[in-house]
């Protein structure tokens, strides 16, 4: 057998999680259709228009809202002193349970996500038909689109830099993985604390920064970095790389803390 | 065979194990007794491989528990004392959890619920206590591990489920199979140890097997007061007294007043 990575286990590990910790998420998605419908019905009975925009705004708000909490909901216990320990003592590796907390996270959370709150939509389109112009379109949340390469320069060349696979990894699976690393560290009120913790480390940031060095100084340093490169482009593109890059480091640190939580954490 | 060598452990504000040595061989069944708050839970979570220690060693069949592999983890079912259960029938439960244990037996588990007069289509969350913990029960002896640690297993129980646990874990046994209970209810368990192992706080005071015991010490009950016992307690019936045995003499372990015994010799 095995011990680190077996496929058969790990179908096996997949297809538990999915049967046992797949449905209090879907419990959390009904309550975020909900919202579409309550604004749908409070839009008709108020006579005012459902514009395309406003819709595909609060999908894709609500999307985000869903995929970024899901790590909380579908593994609210695997570290809860009491309940965790069911987690702990399946028989599979800690490298199955990471990968496998990742194609449900990243995987099947967005697809029954993007399903349901899109369903919940074109129902409630097809029932009203009212006030809509045309039927929603299927590119509220576009994989494809660009979202990390918009710095253009003036000749808009740099929109070629643009690398949709990767940018909407980095911009979706990234924060996905800074997720379930907190769900891994924290045992109680995980959100709360996770968001307690972002506006802690955005302070300290700020102040060590204004305190460190002044603001000529990180002037000075972008001008430094700007005169390295003949060109504009070179500069850019040099920034869009080093940005990838380390956003990709992020993203793997992110998955080696939880990797270590989860073998390590005592019940 | 599990292998505990100089094992210590300490939560952050108290002291619990102490440098504990002691063997579960295969085929046999343990008997782990002791005061509240000496470190039984703690020792099965260690034993699990849920709490690690850097003091001392655990082999269970060649593996350290706290590395977690899946190997170690499908020989080994662990029922805690406040087993709550998901959120999910026992079916279902079941049908995702047994694929990981290779010596699964689902006839054994359709017998065992029946026994228990419980419905595998009810939700763990939908059962009383003693319910639930009758169901995890079967759920553990059908997945047929090599090692089971159950922490309080009659708790909960009543009357006619606590004489069906002892048959059930009296069937289940075999050669290839430990099993630890740990136990206040000594009475509920009393014939089916095979071993016994007290606890103190830090340290083990008794390490012996069932049949040692019964050839080491005398279990009377007489209605005058023992002369030369080493330990008595006046009861309604007499007095409950141990006494060396000096003449090879066959008698019935009360647990609970060697428990007294070995406590109050401390």
């Amino acid at each position: 057998m095995n011990e680190v990575f077996d496929i058969k286990r790990f179908c096996k590990l997949v297809q538990y999680e999915v049967v046992n910790y797949m449905p209090r998420f879907f419990k959390s998605l009904l309550i975020f259709a909900s919202i579409i419908f309550a604004t749908w019905t409070l839009s008709l009975t108020m006579d005012s228009d459902i514009w395309e925009e406003s819709r595909a705004g609060l999908i894709q708000f609500l999307f985000t809202l869903a995929v970024t909490l899901a790590p909380f909901i579908v593994y609210k216990d695997i570290n809860n002193r009491k309940k965790g320990y069911m987690y702990a003592m399946i028989p599979a590796s800690t490298l199955e349970k990471l990968l496998s907390m990742i194609v449900l996270c990243v995987v099947v959370v967005q697809l029954l996500s993007y399903a349901v709150l899109e369903a919940t939509d074109m129902l409630l389109w097809l029932l009203s038909q009212a006030g809509v112009g045309s039927f929603l379109q299927l590119e509220i949340y576009n994989p494809f689109a660009d979202s990390l390469g918009t710095i253009t320069l003036e000749n808009g060349d740099v929109g070629e830099m643009g690398l949709p696979l990767l940018d909407s990894f980095l911009s979706t699976e990234v924060p996905i993985f800074y997720a379930m690393m907190f769900n891994a560290i924290f045992r109680k009120n995980k959100v709360l604390k996770t968001i307690l913790f972002n506006m802690a480390l955005a302070f300290v940031t700020v102040v060590l920064t204004v305190a460190v060095f002044d603001t000529d100084f990180v002037g000075d340093v972008w001008e430094m970095l700007r005169n390295c490169f003949d060109s504009e482009e070179g500069f850019i593109i040099f920034w869009l790389v080093f940005w990838r890059i380390a956003a990709l480091l992020f993203g793997f640190l992110y998955l080696a803390i939880t990797y270590f939580r989860i073998k390590k954490v005592n019940y | 065979m599990i292998e505990v060598k100089d094992l210590s452990f300490a939560y952050s504000n108290a002291k619990v194990l102490d440098n504990i040595s002691t063997t579960f061989a295969q085929g046999r069944i343990y008997g782990l007794l002791g005061a509240n708050g000496v470190g039984k839970s703690t020792l099965f979570k260690l034993l699990c491989g849920l709490l690690t220690t850097k003091c001392g060693e655990i082999n269970i069949d060649g593996y350290s528990p706290a590395d977690r592999m899946p190997g170690f983890l499908s020989r080994i079912f662990y029922i805690p004392e406040d087993f709550e259960g998901p959120d999910l029938s026992i079916k279902n439960y079941v049908g995702g959890i047994s694929s990981f244990y290779p010596k699964y037996d689902e006839s054994l588990l359709n017998s065992l619920l029946n026994d228990f007069d419980i419905d595998i289509n009810r939700k763990f969350t939908s059962l009383s206590l003693g319910q639930r913990k009758r169901a995890i029960l079967c759920v553990a002896l059908a997945m047929n591990t090599e090692y089971l640690l159950l922490d309080e297993p009659t708790n909960g129980l009543d009357i006619p489920a606590k004489a069906e646990f002892r048959k059930m874990v009296a069937k289940a046994m075999d050669d290839n199979r430990t099993i630890i209970i740990s136990t206040h209810q000594v009475k509920d368990v009393e014939n089916l140890l095979d071993h016994i192992m007290i606890l103190d706080k830090r340290c083990v005071l008794l390490d012996k097997s069932v049949a040692d015991i019964q050839s080491e010490y005398v279990f009377e009950v007489t209605m005058h007061r023992p002369e030369d016992a080493l330990y008595y307690e006046e009861g309604l019936g007499g007095y409950c007294s141990i006494s060396k045995n000096t003449a090879g003499e066959e008698s019935r372990i009360n647990i609970e007043l060697l428990f007294n015994y070995i406590n109050s010799k401390k």
